[in-house]
């Protein structure tokens, strides 16, 4: 299939606006996607070794001693619907294809290990940010919440600076 | 020429979100509640999960379930007499004493981000003013001891064996539960865990480390 | 009066009912966004693509416009939302961890997910390392469990902060907003020809 062009962004942003005025509307919730990977890594923690979990405060925080599931949450549930949104748009625009995708100036596998290194801290950060991009700085804007504008700023901010320095991974 | 379109439709957009700001910028504000409508609270009340039962706090004590922060709103004195194991006090009559910030003092004794608070009395009445007073506040995790200390003696202290011709399973396990709880805690009230229970309550009565309340992130 | 779950409007069964299409639907539109490629997600940085902040500015004044008519008109009940506490200095340190994994790894945790969705491997490779994060985090929690709670102002608004209405901080950022646009359009043009062809 012929791969087609992207939505023009400020009409996206729109749409992307609409969504998250939805998400208030409805449930009060914002929209997310690093809660998803916590309660995924909460529960397997929980599911091989429960003690140890209910002993860690973090963990605990979400099991409750097992009594909660971490994974039965709104931004679960909203995240299992983002990968099916994102599989239905690739496959109508043609975009579905398995792929490393890198710059020319660098090899797949470099990218690779970068991908990790950029999640491993997006994972950490994500945590003492009590929420991501979407979550935290997005949302929270929307909501007029001074962490949201603070997050944006700490988040746009950094990423301005440091990618300065890691230009070759990307021109 | 789709150039010039585009550029067409920008301005066209630029204008109408301009319209917006200045309508935008004349919208009266309205106050925002910070406290919890009285409708969401009935809800919650409604919806059965306000109270831990009296079995339930045993087994949490007893299993030293880290998550479990009962805390006493009775006298200071009734709580010298009797508390449970890891309480602490927070006297109803102090619940509305506010710190210079005009926060609630008692609030920051309680980590709700990290802990299930559960509040007791001797009834109901005094812990079901607490919770309700913390649930307005948009504290997450509280819960009410049902039925109270009075509860806790009836059911813990002296276990009631079912009768034996209308008793279901379930009941005899009950009943099994509390015999033992009751071995459990009449063996820390008397013997050599009073110490423990009683140093316990000494620290944690408000000298707990100071940290502000928050619920737990939602969004991300 | 919205929000419809917590205000008890619709039944509280709904409510992953509605994430799951809410989830949908943000899905569709950042992988429509061109999200799902690291390559646009950066071009801010470098000046050769400004899909991210295009996207992310015209989101926030249509959800905050939305919100204040909404107020006003009484459809949702603005007390009922959760706003994110202000811990300041946990902020600060998770924002710039997250900066540098923006830069380096060039997703964020949403659009890593939609990326996977359609098969990008390292946008699957990213999500791996956000739970490796988010499992250091947990395992190191009792060392920076001080910091993490430190400094908390609460549900703090920047309305209240400022002590502007919401009106005037939207109409203030609508400004800040399309400034931002027609700059970058303008730097954009300065830039274009920086653009590498990517391998997909």
């Amino acid at each position: 299939m012929e791969k087609m062009k992207y939505m023009n962004p400020y009409l996206a942003g729109f749409f992307l606006g609409l969504v998250l005025l939805a998400a208030f509307y409805f449930s009060a919730e914002g929209l997310g996607g690093s809660g998803a990977p916590k309660r995924l890594v909460v529960g397997a923690v929980e599911a091989v070794a429960p003690n140890h979990a209910y002993n860690n405060e973090f963990y605990n925080s979400y099991t409750q001693n097992g009594e909660r599931n971490p994974l039965s949450n709104w931004v679960v549930v909203q995240v299992v619907g983002l990968l099916a949104g994102g599989f239905l748009s690739g496959t109508f625009s043609g975009r579905l294809k398995l792929v490393t995708e890198h710059s020319p100036k660098i090899t797949a596998k470099r990218r690779l290990y970068m991908a990790l290194i950029g999640g491993i801290l997006f994972g950490i950060g994500s945590q003492f940010g009590r929420g991501c991009t979407s979550g935290a700085a997005l949302s929270g804007m929307a909501v007029f919440s001074a962490a949201g504008y603070l997050t944006l700023i700490a988040i746009f901010g950094t990423a301005f600076i440091v990618g300065k320095f890691v230009k070759k991974l990307w021109i | 020429m789709e150039h010039k379109k585009q550029l067409r439709i920008y301005l066209l957009l630029t204008a109408v979100f301009m319209v917006l700001a200045i309508i935008m910028f004349f919208l009266p504000d309205k106050r925002v509640d910070k406290e919890l409508s009285p409708r969401t609270l009935i809800k919650l009340y409604n919806h059965g999960n306000a109270y831990y039962s009296v079995d339930k706090v045993a087994k949490m004590i007893i299993d030293e379930n880290p998550a479990l922060q009962l805390v006493d709103v009775r006298s200071e004195a009734e709580f010298a007499e009797f508390s449970l194991p890891g309480a602490i006090n927070i006297p109803l009559e102090k619940i509305l004493e506010k710190d210079e910030h005009n926060n609630y003092v008692w609030k920051e004794y309680l980590r709700p981000e990290k802990k299930i608070t559960v509040f007791y009395s001797n009834g109901d009445l005094k812990a079901a003013q607490a919770w309700t007073l913390a649930t307005r506040l948009r504290m997450d995790k509280v819960f009410m001891l049902e039925g109270g200390l009075n509860n806790w003696f009836d059911k813990i202290m002296t276990p009631e064996a079912p009768k034996a011709t209308t008793a279901t399973p379930e009941e005899y396990a009950a009943y099994e539960f509390r015999k033992m709880a009751k071995t459990f805690f009449g063996r820390a009230n008397a013997g050599q865990a009073a110490s423990i229970t009683a140093e316990e309550n000494a620290n944690s009565a408000p000298v707990v480390k100071k940290k502000k309340v928050v619920s737990e992130g939602g969004g991300c | 009066m919205g929000p419809l779950v917590k205000m008890g409007e619709i039944a509280a069964g709904w409510d992953f009912v509605i994430a799951f299409i809410i989830g949908i639907f943000f899905g569709i539109v950042m992988e429509q966004a061109g999200f799902s490629s690291s390559k646009k997600i950066t071009g801010w940085i470098y000046g050769y693509d400004f899909t991210v902040i295009r996207v992310f500015f015209t989101a926030a004044i249509v959800a905050m416009i939305g919100l204040v008519f909404m107020q006003y008109l009484g459809w949702i009940n603005f007390g009922e939302l959760f706003i994110n506490p202000s811990y300041i200095w946990s902020i600060l340190l998770g924002g710039a961890l997250m900066g540098a994994g923006f830069a380096i790894g060039g997703f964020c945790p949403g659009t890593s997910i939609a990326a996977a969705a359609i098969g990008k491997i390292d946008a699957m490779v990213f999500v791996l390392g956000i739970m490796i994060g988010v499992f250091i985090f947990a395992e190191g929690f009792p060392i920076w469990d001080d910091l993490y709670t430190a400094a908390n102002h609460g549900p703090l608004l920047i309305t209240d902060l400022l002590g502007i209405s919401k009106g005037v901080w939207t109409f203030i950022f609508i400004l800040i907003a399309f400034a931002t646009f027609w700059g970058t359009a303008a730097l954009r043009k300065k830039y274009a020809h920086k653009e590498l062809d990517y391998n997909n």
